[in-house]
């Protein structure tokens, strides 16, 4: 709770908070009137080819060749993190492709909740490619919520299964370079995203291909292109152009010693 | 209603979560805190039924001498057994700590330094100067590498420096490029969950 | 020369274990040098006046002990040499009783009465929403218990401290952070909402991560790794496992520098480059 003394920012704010306020309506105000002018069927901008995501279906291909199965891990985060909300998505797509393919899918989780909803996922990714026959729930199994308890056990399913192909996505912490390099021996095609920025070198490192940070989060709009979905990248893009715009100004003003009125601006 | 119930519940806490953010009086209400307790509650029940889930499951393998089912004996006998033993004497009493301290602590700290093995064979394997970025990213890497430790002022009084203007400059500049991007791309998928388009977490796909 | 791009994993690991032995049965005792990140802790910690409360966010596991627990030791030694008063809490389960095991001895060398001059409320459920409960109700959010179940109202360290915020006594927050939740987490709801300075202690992998919120301003600094627990270890004048464990890393550091160059050579000479 605030503090008795604390009083609103222009009558009705915490204090600190208008400028993240009014950001966050412009943030939303830009997504919505892209999302509409998507809807409209109005032209906006295409998502530029993202390399890691191209070579997911050539990834599972790859592995249907070998007879051999797939692995898709959406790493440690809890169901409540936005990297594994992305992982999702996703997931979903891979199963369809594993369906599709009739290869073997094998989803491994860390976390109780998230594989209730892995489940769901893949249940319905195969309903959707007309394959219910193929789903198997075994193949989705909880290792432990200890990292590396997961980590290990993952590890020795590799040896055991041997999979041509693993993708990670999600929220990676120390066990991505485990799962990148036990792939790697394995000889495995590796797609590793993720938005934790002190493992993206490790996948970079040892994988073949990897999504850097917020191309995870254009995965679901890129794979299944749909406008409206592709609408909210671009407004996220547009705000991007905004923030640049204001480092800019921030450094012009910083150069001239003028930055007090933008701090205050922006602090309030 | 099985989708749009939680899809409700999903807005309803988010908009409570953010208006409360924002909106003095809203955050006086007090919601942050009984949502927080909630959450809280939430941990607890999960973990009760996580471990009723748990022994049904292992309990059915046992019973049916399904394959690896004296793994699940070994798993049920930890899960109580450790249990027990922490109701009994506290997570601090010497039976319970000393598991935790001469089977549990080494194991884990072993995995994490298998990382230093794994590590250096990638590093072998990536660093090639295959192409003029590979070779930047390579030099930058030996750098940080010898420069973190004190080996690398030893072999060169500048080397730290060095370490330290890679870091402080292109580092940073680039890493705020990235959280930036980051968070804009996380706030945008967190939107698009709000706003249900994006349904892969209630067991949609959608896509071709 | 082309062989030399493909050796096997097994002789490199063989190769990085015989260097991690050789560097703790051999101490090369290599001099270390004090960055300005791990500086500006020290000076930060340094300028508290005798008694302020510090929280100390003990975010780690006993994986990340090798490289954590000399920088708890060395930060601790300067808390209690200052009169400082930590107050140590977990969102990760085990990071409470980790630094119990740490903290209760250099207390005792110090002449420290847990209950007094420091205390650990330990691991409390709910990771960042019990945080946020901390800065509105530390009672709450501790369940009125501290690390060992006893009522917090019986000890004197407790009065007057209702929240994490700086009209209970908080002077600084360290995070010792290896993962999430983590420094960010503390970051958002704490630090920036409360306007209590913070640092970080963390893992060597972290540090560029780290970086922009230490030039930014939004962390006082950082101690990064073993190299920044042998530095800290120097500025309070009590050398440990930090300057030890830096020459194993000088030497591994040493050995991949090493491949990666005959890797390259072997790749240079390959004709199917």
């Amino acid at each position: 709770m605030l503090l008795a003394q604390d009083a609103p920012a222009l009558g009705v704010f915490v204090p600190g908070n208008v400028a993240p306020f009014f950001a966050l309506l412009v943030f939303c105000a830009l997504v919505y009137i892209m999302i509409q002018r998507a809807r409209a069927g109005q032209r906006i901008p295409e998502i530029r080819k993202i390399p890691g995501l191209e070579a997911i279906d050539e990834a599972i291909g790859r592995a249907t060749e070998m007879g051999r199965p797939v692995h898709y891990t959406p790493g440690l985060g809890e169901a409540t993190n936005v990297q594994t909300l992305a992982s999702f998505a996703m997931l979903g797509h891979v199963a369809k492709r594993c369906a599709q393919y009739d290869t073997r899918l094998l989803q491994t989780n860390v976390e109780a909740f998230v594989m209730a909803i892995n489940q769901e996922v893949i249940r319905q990714a195969y309903l959707e490619a007309g394959r219910p026959d193929a789903f198997n729930p075994d193949d989705i199994t909880y290792h432990s919520p200890e990292q590396f308890a997961y980590a290990a056990s993952v590890l020795g399913m590799y040896e055991r299964e041997r999979p041509a192909a693993n993708i990670m996505f999600g929220a990676f912490w120390a066990e991505s370079l485990l799962f990148a390099e036990g792939g790697a021996y394995l000889g495995a095609i590796q797609i590793g995203a993720t938005a934790n920025t002190h493992q993206i070198p490790f996948f970079v490192a040892a994988c073949d291909y990897t999504l850097i940070g917020e191309e995870m989060y254009a995965a679901s709009a890129y794979l299944s292109k749909e406008p409206v979905l592709t609408g909210t990248v671009v407004g996220q893009d547009l705000a991007r152009i905004g923030v640049f715009a204001l480092i800019i100004l921030g450094t012009v003003l910083a150069h001239v010693g003028e930055t007090n009125w933008l701090t205050g601006i922006l602090t309030k | 209603m099985r989708k749009e119930f939680p899809m409700l519940l999903t807005v309803v806490a988010a908009l409570a979560v953010i208006l409360s953010q924002f909106f003095f009086h809203i955050y006086n209400l007090g919601w942050l805190d009984v949502l927080d307790k909630w959450s809280n509650l939430m941990w607890a029940i999960a973990i009760g039924l996580g471990v009723i889930n748990l022994t049904l499951i292992h309990g059915k393998k046992i019973m049916r001498r399904a394959p690896g089912y004296y793994n699940s004996i070994v798993l049920l006998l930890v899960l109580y057994g450790y249990g027990i033993l922490g109701l009994i004497t506290t997570t601090e009493g010497f039976h319970h700590k000393w598991i935790f301290d001469n089977i549990f602590a080494p194991m884990d700290a072993t995995l994490y330094g298998i990382i230093a093995f794994f590590i250096t064979t990638a590093a072998y394997r990536a660093f090639k100067v295959r192409t003029w970025e590979a070779t930047v990213m390579l030099l930058a890497a030996m750098i940080i590498l010898l420069g973190s430790a004190p080996i690398g002022e030893a072999i060169w009084g500048y080397w730290g420096d060095v370490r330290s203007w890679i870091l402080n400059i292109p580092n940073t500049a680039g890493m705020r490029g990235i959280i930036l991007g980051i968070y804009l791309g996380g706030f945008a998928t967190a939107l698009r969950v709000m706003l249900g388009l994006e349904r892969a977490y209630l067991g949609g796909v959608g896509g071709r | 020369m082309q062989r030399l791009q493909a050796l096997g994993r097994r002789p490199i690991y063989a190769l990085v274990f015989v260097v991690g032995i050789v560097a703790f049965l051999f101490p090369l005792g290599l001099p270390v040098k004090i960055g300005s990140d791990v500086r500006t802790v020290y000076n930060a910690l340094d300028a508290l006046p005798a008694g302020s409360l510090v929280w100390v966010g003990a975010e780690y596991d006993v994986s990340s002990k090798p490289e954590l627990d000399p920088q708890v030791v060395a930060i601790f030694h300067h808390l209690f040499q200052k009169g400082l008063k930590p107050v140590v809490y977990g969102m990760w389960l085990r990071g409470p009783t980790i630094v119990q095991d740490i903290v209760a001895p250099i207390a005792e060398q110090y002449g420290k009465q847990y209950g007094v001059d420091w205390i650990n409320l330990g691991h409390k459920p709910g990771t960042t929403t019990n945080l946020r409960l901390m800065t509105s109700n530390i009672m709450e959010g501790a369940g009125g218990v501290d690390h060992f179940g006893k009522p917090l109202a019986d000890y004197s360290i407790m009065r007057g401290v209702n929240a994490l915020d700086k009209a209970s006594g908080f002077r600084h927050i360290i995070v010792v952070e290896t993962g999430s939740p983590g420094s960010r987490e503390y970051l958002g709801i704490v630090s920036a909402e409360k306007g209590i300075p913070m640092s970080v202690a963390t893992l060597t992998m972290s540090i560029p991560e780290n970086k922009p919120y230490v030039e930014s301003g939004q962390f006082t600094g950082q101690i990064g790794g073993l190299r920044g627990a042998a530095e800290y270890e120097i500025l309070v004048g009590k050398p440990g496992r930090g300057a030890s464990g830096t020459d194993a890393q000088s030497l591994a550091a040493l050995l991949v520098f090493f491949l990666v160059v005959i890797g390259n050579i072997g790749y240079l000479t390959s004709p199917r480059k």
